[in-house]
């Protein structure tokens, strides 16, 4: 039974990082891939294998402090290539699902792994349960958030006014009310 | 003041919190440098921290713990379960980690530490270790503690089980129901100690002609049909007798220490369960004793004391143990002893001096210079197995008797195989 659970963590693993390396070979194969003199996307290619390098350690350590580091390299690399806003969002919005994937993974790899099996041992049955669950949210929050950052690469093309500081007080208000619910969350102790 | 944060309050796991912080540092920085990629990297997070919120259930308020034991005590290398039922009285089904606190000194047999589990709505739901221990002693086991956290990892709350539980690790105990003891120190009662007199007894000890008031069942019909006169069985009488045991726990190789702790269990056990009246002196870290008493009550103060003594100490003859010789009354001793201390003869003397009874049951050393290969450590242990012999020699200078058992036999074959009467000189 324990195979069959590390199997299945394994799986995600794969799933994830595989998302990730594939994202920029699809959508930056041109600036990744080619070979430029221009040293700002030098620069942005080293953080592009920066950020592939520490995706590959966080899949195998799931440590979520590394996770965050590919997250960050990734923002660096593509804010240097300056890609088009909705290759640059949804992009962000793959490796962020990356790194939050695998960090969540840590507890029940770190359970699976101390669990022995035997007849008296009923946590597999509920780490099952457990998983599904997990692969299930991850989906929904995953799709929320790849619509959600498609908008906000589109938004500024579809909506006239949206340009320059108008674009920017439009986005530092949604980005004010999602702090204030987060705030409210936060104070949401007994 | 430092404000304590409340026994279950849903708090935010590290990650959340730099989620969050890293959201904010962003957004304030496209402010700053009026950059919209910093601002919509900042609404990413912060719409993933939504999201993940709404999605995920949360941890849950009614989540409780309790554990039971299906033992309260149990014999050493003795498996024993522990179960931790996990009741969620909440409308959410919750996801929880179970840290079940184990000491170290039990070692798990199946089932875990640290558990996930996933508790339905109003439901509940037991996970179960087993556990065993190798050495004797009362344990602790510490009150499990739980986090019930949602599916992301992002809000968790913290709770404790109700209190810690214990279990008691008892020496195992042989069964020497069928050992023939002798005793020179009978007491008037009749009990289980031959007295190398004819009376009410189980063992056989002779043929003598019928006389009136025999009882019938004692007339032995084949011998009066061969000699064509009325013979009846005689039995050897059998008394309950006072016995001091003396545990030597002064070594420091645990598997001397098990061999003597069971050895004196069992042999406590058996004089015990006969009816005989026995006290019991501890040397090991401090000289303890139990005061010589008969019955089920002492059984039980004897083995608590074994399970609870500490190994160590010198096994000199103390003054406390001096004034206790001073006390004891007529009985037998009976030295329980892995003779790793030097000093271990000079108590045996000083009882000796006290009681004319006194034998030392100890254990043959292994012959471990055969299988080592470490010169070294093969003159350490020739050396260590002459001392020994010498301190063996010593105590049978003081007219003591020694009674070896092989280390790999069992208490009771051993002592059967001695070929009777152990504690008669």
């Amino acid at each position: 039974m324990t195979s069959v659970r590390l199997a299945e963590i394994t799986f995600l693993r794969i799933v994830l990082y595989g998302m990730f390396l594939a994202y920029p070979t699809i959508m930056l194969r041109n600036a990744f891939l080619g070979v430029s003199a221009n040293p700002i996307v030098s620069l942005a290619n080293f953080f592009m294998v920066v950020a592939l390098l520490a995706g590959l350690v966080a899949a195998i350590t799931l440590n979520y402090v590394v996770g965050y580091v590919s997250f960050l390299a990734v923002f660096c690399a593509e804010f240097l290539y300056n890609m088009p806003l909705l290759v640059f969002t949804t992009h962000l919005a793959v490796a962020l699902v990356f790194a939050e994937g695998l960090s969540s993974l840590r507890l029940y790899q770190s359970v699976s792994g101390v669990i022995r099996p035997g007849p008296h041992e009923n946590a597999t049955a509920s780490l099952h349960a457990c998983l599904r669950r997990f692969r299930s949210r991850l989906v929904l929050v995953a799709s929320g958030l790849f619509v959600a950052s498609s908008a906000y690469g589109v938004f500024p093309e579809i909506v006239p006014f949206a340009s320059g500081l108008t674009s920017l007080a439009l986005y530092a208000t949604i980005s004010i009310i999602a702090i204030a619910l987060t705030a409210l969350y936060l104070g949401d102790r007994e | 003041m430092k404000r304590r944060l409340p026994a279950s309050a849903k708090i935010w796991t590290r990650r959340a919190v730099l989620l969050l912080e890293t959201g904010i540092l962003l957004f304030w920085l496209g402010i700053a440098l009026q950059n919209d990629r910093f601002i919509i990297t900042s609404a990413i997070l912060f719409t993933y921290l939504i999201l993940a919120l709404m999605v995920s259930s949360g941890p849950s308020k009614g989540v409780s713990l309790q554990r039971n034991l299906s033992v309260e005590r149990t014999l050493e290398e003795h498996p024993f379960q522990v179960n931790t039922k996990i009741t969620n009285e909440s409308a959410t089904s919750s996801l929880i980690q179970v840290m079940e606190g184990f000491p170290v000194s039990l070692d798990i047999v199946e089932g875990g530490p640290h558990y996930v589990t996933f508790v339905g709505s109003n439901s509940a739901s037991t996970v179960s270790s087993i556990l065993q221990a190798d050495f004797r002693g009362h344990y602790v086991i510490p009150a499990p503690s739980a986090t019930v956290t949602d599916e992301f990892g992002l809000r968790e709350r913290q709770i404790k089980g109700p209190r810690p539980t214990f279990v008691s690790i008892m020496p195992p105990i042989e069964d020497l129901s069928d050992l023939a003891l002798d005793s020179r120190t009978a007491q008037p009662e009749i009990g289980t100690f031959r007295s190398s007199s004819v009376g009410v007894g189980t063992e056989f000890f002779g043929i003598r002609e019928y006389l009136p008031g025999d009882e019938i069942r004692r007339i032995n019909w084949k011998a009066s049909a061969r000699t064509d006169t009325l013979l009846s069985n005689e039995y050897e009488r059998e008394h309950v007798t006072n016995i001091y045991l003396v545990v030597d726990l002064g070594t420091a190789r645990v598997d001397a220490l098990k061999w003597t702790v069971r050895t004196a269990a069992s042999i406590a056990t058996y004089l015990l369960r006969t009816r005989n009246r026995l006290g019991l002196i501890v040397l090991g870290q401090s000289t303890s004793h139990v005061r010589i008493e008969s019955g089920r009550r002492q059984l039980i103060k004897v083995l608590d004391k074994l399970v609870t003594a500490e190994p160590g100490g010198s096994a000199e003859p103390s003054t406390y143990l001096v004034r206790l010789l001073e006390e004891m009354p007529r009985c037998e001793i009976l030295v329980v002893s892995a003779l790793a201390s030097e000093a271990i003869w000079r108590t045996v003397v000083a009882l000796r001096r006290k009681h004319e009874h006194v034998s030392v049951i100890t254990r043959t050393a292994k012959s471990l210079e055969a299988d080592e290969r470490d010169l070294v450590v093969k003159a350490a242990l020739l050396l260590y197995s002459l001392r020994r012999r010498a301190t063996i020699q010593q105590i049978k200078n003081a007219q003591v008797k020694v009674i070896e058992i092989p280390a790999d036999r069992s208490v009771r074959t051993a002592l059967a195989a001695i070929q009777e009467r152990p504690l008669r000189h």
